[in-house]
């Protein structure tokens, strides 16, 4: 069985020593592909009603679904 | 079909909630128009009541649907926001911790203690659960200037977005000049003891 290669984990006080990286930084058309993202996940969470918080104060209570049906 | 003089009042309110989450929509769509889909669907569901009161004779349905129609204008105004608001924190969020995370931003953004506070207010206004025993209209507005205070947040730091990346290289400099030192040293120290020794 091939030895599986194991992430080195480098101790946090050590890393201000490590070189920073720019791949994160994302290129205009990345940056857009996870404004989408982003976007379509809040849209997700408020169709799933399972953000808002505060939403509560308007008392909806999905009456048009129960009317629906 | 015209519903009777006495719902005139509550027409107005719904018409007025009408046109704050129009206004909403037309901002929030410019930031990203999918952002509207939950202000948009809730609009749907108020014009969908709003149209049964006018259908309707009997004088509980009506008042029971321009109620419905109300909330669900209400709601429609504060989605739109809570979206923009959301998303200028991920955004942000996403900025900071993984796109420049060891990048020290206090020291690259001249007002970076600002633009934090104006970040904290507006997550915190996500967790107020005890609005309704504030004034709407004045939530409403307050939700709206969050999220034009956070989209500025966001240009700030767009604009700085280079000083961001030299950040990062100056960082990467100061370390091979450290690296360097330390390597000259422990050089510098070996031959010191291989000279001694011979």
């Amino acid at each position: 069985m091939p030895r599986q290669a194991r992430a080195i984990r480098v101790p946090e006080w050590l890393r201000f020593l490590l070189p920073d990286t720019l791949d994160r930084v994302p290129s205009k058309r990345q940056m857009e592909e996870s404004d989408d993202l982003i976007a379509m996940s809040i849209v997700q969470q408020h169709a799933e009603g399972s953000v808002l918080l505060s939403a509560g104060q308007f008392e909806i209570t999905g009456d048009l679904v129960e009317e629906e049906q | 079909m015209e519903l009777p003089q006495e719902y005139a009042g509550q027409i107005n309110d719904l018409c007025e909630l009408y046109n704050v989450a129009e206004v909403g929509l037309k901002n929030v769509g410019r930031i990203k128009d999918v952002l509207i889909v939950t202000g948009v669907n809730q609009l749907r569901h108020a014009g969908q009541h709003l149209v049964r009161a006018l259908a309707s004779q009997d004088p509980e349905r009506i008042q029971a649907d321009l109620d419905a129609a109300k909330r669900h204008a209400q709601r429609a105004i504060y989605d739109i926001n809570d979206s923009a608001v959301q998303f200028y924190l991920a955004r942000i969020d996403q900025l900071r911790e993984t796109q420049f995370p060891r990048v020290d931003f206090a020291a690259t953004i001249p007002n970076y203690g600002d633009l934090v506070e104006t970040i904290r207010r507006a997550r915190a206004s996500l967790e107020v659960t005890e609005q309704s025993q504030h004034d709407r209209a004045q939530f409403y507005e307050q939700a709206r200037q969050h999220v034009l205070e956070l989209k500025s947040v966001w240009e700030t730091f767009q604009e700085h977005r280079p000083d961001l990346v030299r950040a990062v290289k100056r960082g990467n400099s100061t370390r091979l000049i450290a690296w360097l030192g330390l390597a000259i040293a422990a050089a510098s120290a070996a031959v010191v003891s291989v000279s001694r020794l011979l």
